[in-house]
């Protein structure tokens, strides 16, 4: 699905990502994992066409991408949520979803996904009408990612969706991005919370000042000493 | 009473003709976060093309708009292509010195083409007045209000209900947002700035039914424009509207009660009030840009 | 991206640096010359009539040397500056005596401007020929060497009261005091001392009376208010001073507003010169009645040599510029008349652009009103008069009325053309027929 061959990404003299190589295959369910500063962000945003490589190269479903626009990655078909959530909290929780279609140029498609994706999303649809800007903090993220899913992603790529939500909130989007994932979506995920992200990854990545220290299945870097000492602090 | 209700029936006429007049910059700067100094002279470029128009052909100034709307749409695509796409992420101070430029560029521009001399149209309905329970409303600000608000529920309409209109507003209020959902927010502002325009061309053909057009008019247009913006609350269409109506009513019942002199400066006390309790605006909401 | 910002960054510098003063470049030619500095507002705003006004000096500048020259068979060479506003206004005048190094500066009309032009051109000791500017506190502020050729505002405005006295009333049929008189003008200084210093005083002086007094804001996009304001007083005569845009929609406010005085007086309105302002209103400009200091308004009465030295100016003017009449904006012959006074009467005497020895010969300066297309004739007041040094206190005003896009003189009495007639219809209702001027062609 997703081929990442040794990208070099810079802020302007800042080298921050140095030789990454990443892959995340059809329906897995990838994690990055990383201490404050890793680079982590900075790799979803390499990949989704906000900060394009210096050199290397990135293969979504066999097409270079490294230089493509973020608007035509999106169309073909991958779709990334920041970790700032970005949702419109000016416009109707409604108008955000239709949005959130808007590489869908069928008309009909959309309205069926929009069906869809509210039966994922209950309370989205009980709050349709109210300004995304109203909703608590769990419902914005939930927001975020049906947003996103209403592009039919065929893989999709989130930015710390845990942060700041409540524990009991957090287990509700862990257990929706899992959801996501059976029903055939790829995941590309960046989390703070080690333990939870490495529990459901298929496998996993260790980013350290901008390089993979470390990768192997999710299960098998949680019994790591390494990342033991390091993330999890035991 | 009946004094009064005269006021506010040219006030509001008065208010339809500037928030027709503030749209233009409103879309622009609401949704591209553009700082147009030279949005005045748009305007003036505009009345022009109206009074061309009837120059030459011989229409109503209105009529002209089917050729006026598809031309100022281009141009601002175009135009946005060519300035603004590079002044978007630009500081501040780029905005205003290159609006600054431009407007120059456009006075001494229409100077060299249509002269210093004042240029206006006449048509059918100039001297026409409308005389109801003793109130006297001209035709020509009649037509202009209807443009006003026919122009006004069609973009209305259209950032509520179309697509193109959703990612319009969703651009304005997060960049970053719109292009992770794969709106190429460079197209979105190139539509913007051609809708910009449109909004322009429709109120300088309104102006030019009423006004006399000069090279140099835009310059207090620019002004009252930017108050009226300002005071409504940034990106806000209804904020705009309410924002003109302030100002024009305003205007009239300083100028009649009060004092003559003092509307101009009547207006500016009033803004900096409604800043001083809504630094945002009327219709404001705390901004915040991705 | 940054590049292509500089480029047009450079572009509009370009512009907005050669676009308007790119006209003076040729100016210069030949070495035996006389230059002679014109500074006007030929762009922004005020360019409508700057312009014109630098035509009529360039027609005068022409007549003069084909005739041969002054001094010796020196050619005037004009250099011009551009007092687009303010800030134009100065530095343009600082390189004009400065960087070409004139002597003697002609313009610069409007009142605003001469509040800063003027003391520069004292700063250097450089004379000064004032075309226009008419705010009165210009003549009381020591320049030694600034000479008023047209009328100061408040003399402006006092005559047309006099002219309500003499002429309006009589017409009207009333007594002078039984009318009820709005005035309405720009509150800005031009305005209160024509309006209020000028017709205002005089009026209260000749016991008219006067029911509002109404100064307003030019900006003003919609008079509206003013206007209702004034029809709550039901004037006879609306006394109106004011600009190109104001004046427009004062008028165009005033017809919707159904505001119908017997008589509507411009006073030193440019609007009433344009031919953009029949264009707009249609018959209703009709009896509109123009006071100014309007030059050729007084040509049956001129002295033949002036009437066809006019004639000839007239000529000269319509081929050079080809246009089709000069009624339609007689700003043009402001600048002919004061210019061609300056070259005929002034500095062939003078010999030389010495300030000292200008002033020995306008002191000594007096003319009939046979003299000058300009109406009233020529004698300056001294410099060490306290509220009009260097005033030419002879210059009048002519007053016009206004029919199917002409001008026809009705007063002071022996220039006029016609009769006037009052009242004015109400608008809508103003159309007239050429065919009763017949009758009324003295
Ligand atoms: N826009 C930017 N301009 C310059 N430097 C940046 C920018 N964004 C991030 N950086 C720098 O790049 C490095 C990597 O940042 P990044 O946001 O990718 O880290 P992260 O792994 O996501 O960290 P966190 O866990 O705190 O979110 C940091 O040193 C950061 O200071
Ligand atoms: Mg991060």
């Amino acid at each position: 699905m997703l081929e990442i061959e040794s990208i070099n990404v810079y802020y302007s003299e800042l080298h921050v990502l140095k030789d990454v190589s990443l892959v995340v295959n059809d329906r897995e369910f990838v994690s990055v994992i990383g201490g404050n500063g890793a680079g982590k962000s900075t790799l979803l945003n390499s990949i989704g066409g906000h900060i394009p490589p210096k050199s290397g190269m990135i293969k979504f479903r066999d097409t270079e991408i490294q230089k493509a626009p973020a608007h035509s990655i999106v169309g073909m078909g991958l779709s990334h949520i920041s970790g700032e959530r970005s949702i419109f909290t000016k416009m109707s929780v409604r108008d955000n979803l239709l949005l959130g279609g808007w590489v869908q140029k069928d008309k009909k498609k959309v309205d069926a996904q929009l069906q869809n994706v509210i039966g994922m999303f209950p309370i989205l649809d009980e709050r349709k009408h109210q300004l995304a800007g109203t909703l608590s903090g769990g419902e914005q993220q939930m927001l975020a990612i049906a947003r996103a899913l209403m592009a039919e992603p065929k893989m999709l790529m989130l930015d710390e969706p845990s942060f700041g939500l409540a524990p009991k909130i957090v287990d509700e989007v862990f257990e929706t991005i899992q959801k996501i994932n059976e029903s055939g979506v790829s995941i590309l995920l960046v989390e703070q919370d080690v333990n939870r992200s490495l529990s459901v990854a298929h496998r996993a990545y260790v980013l350290e000042n901008g390089q993979v220290v470390m990768q192997g299945e999710g299960k098998e870097l949680l019994g790591n000493d390494h990342i033991k000492q390091a993330y999890i602090g035991m | 009473m009946e004094i009064f209700i005269q006021l506010i029936i040219n006030g509001c006429l008065t208010g339809t003709t500037y928030a027709l007049m503030a749209l233009g910059l409103s879309i622009i700067f609401g949704t591209l976060g553009l700082i147009n100094f030279a949005h005045g002279d748009f305007i003036m470029l505009a009345m022009y093309g109206g009074f061309l128009i009837s120059l030459f052909s011989g229409m109503d100034p209105y009529l002209g708009l089917f050729i006026m709307l598809p031309i100022s749409f281009v141009l601002g695509v175009g135009l946005y292509r060519v300035l603004f796409k590079r002044l978007i992420d630009a500081p501040e101070e780029a905005h205003i010195i290159a609006t600054f430029g431009l407007s120059f560029v456009f006075q001494y521009g229409a100077m060299l083409l249509f002269s210093a001399e004042y240029k206006s149209v006449s048509t059918d309905y100039s001297a026409d007045v409308f005389h109801i329970w003793n109130q006297y409303i001209d035709y020509p600000h009649i037509y202009g209000a209807m443009a006003a608000v026919i122009l006004i529920a069609l973009l209305i309409s259209f950032l509520r209900y179309t697509n193109t209109g959703r990612a319009i507003r969703a651009v304005s209020e997060q960049r970053r947002g719109a292009m992770m959902i794969g709106i190429n927010v460079h197209k979105i502002y190139a539509i913007a700035a051609g809708i910009g325009l449109c909004c322009i061309a429709v109120s300088g053909v309104s102006l030019i039914t009423f006004e006399s057009v000069h090279p140099t008019i835009g310059v207090h247009f620019n002004l009252l424009c930017w108050i009226i913006v300002v005071l409504g609350g940034i990106g806000s269409i209804p904020g705009t509207i309410v924002g003109a109506m302030i100002i024009a009513v305003l205007e009239m019942l300083v100028g009649y009660y009060f004092e003559p002199t003092l509307t101009t400066f009547a207006y500016f006390i009033m803004f900096l009030a409604i800043l001083m309790i809504r630094p945002s605006g009327i219709f404001g909401i705390k901004e915040r840009r991705a | 991206m940054k590049r292509a910002f500089t480029n047009y960054v450079v572009i509009t510098m370009v512009c907005l640096f050669i676009l308007p003063f790119g006209s003076f470049a040729m100016a210069d030619a030949g070495s035996k010359t006389v230059k002679i500095g014109v500074i006007l507002p030929l762009t922004g705003p005020q360019a409508p009539i700057g312009r014109e006004v630098l035509r009529g000096i360039e027609v005068a500048a022409d007549m003069v040397n084909d005739m041969g020259g002054i001094w010796n068979k020196q050619k005037i060479s004009l250099v011009t500056g551009d007092a687009a506003n303010s800030e134009s206004a100065r530095t343009e005048t600082e390189r004009l005596i400065t960087v070409e190094k004139v002597k003697l500066l002609i313009g610069v009309y409007s009142s605003s401007l001469a509040f800063i032009v003027h003391p520069i051109a004292d700063k250097y000791n450089v004379v000064f020929w004032e075309t226009n500017a008419i705010a009165d506190r210009l003549r009381q502020m020591g320049h030694e060497n600034t000479y008023f050729f047209g009328p100061m505002a408040s003399g402006w405005g006092s005559q047309a009261a006099d002219c309500v006295v003499e002429l309006i009333a009589p017409k009207l049929k009333k007594d002078p005091k039984e009318l009820k008189i709005a005035v309405v003008y720009q509150g800005t200084e031009w305005g209160k001392s024509l309006s209020h210093d000028g017709f205002v005083k005089r009026a209260n002086e000749l016991g008219l009376n006067i029911v509002i007094d109404a100064p307003y804001d030019p900006n003003t996009m919609d008079f509206s208010s003013l206007i209702l304001k004034i029809k709550r007083t039901n004037p006879d005569i609306v006394h109106t001073q004011n600009y190109l845009d104001d004046g427009y929609r004062l008028f165009r406010d005033a017809r919707k507003n159904g505001l119908n005085p017997k008589v509507w007086i411009a006073d030193g309105c440019p609007w009433a010169y344009v031919d953009e302002a029949f264009q707009k209103f249609g018959d209703d400009m009709n009896y509109v009645l123009d006071l100014n200091q309007v030059a050729g308004g007084n040509i049956w009465s001129l002295s033949p040599t002036t009437q066809s030295q006019y004639r000839e100016f007239l000529d000269r003017y319509t081929k050079k510029y080809n246009v089709k009449s000069v009624a339609a904006s007689s700003d043009v012959a402001v600048g002919f008349t004061s210019a061609i006074a300056l070259f005929e009467h002034v500095l062939p005497a003078a010999g030389s652009l010495d300030p000292k020895k200008i002033a020995e010969v306008v002191n000594d300066l007096s003319l009939p009103a046979t003299s000058t297309a300009r109406p009233g004739g020529i004698k300056f007041a001294p410099q060490s008069d306290p509220v009009q040094a260097g005033q030419n206190i002879r210059a009048g005003v002519v007053a016009r009325q206004i029919f199917n896009k002409k001008y026809y003189t009705v007063w002071p009495k022996d220039s006029a053309e016609i009769e006037a007639i009052f009242p004015a219809p109400p608008f809508g209702k103003r159309a007239f027929d050429d065919k009763n001027l017949e009758m009324l062609i003295k």
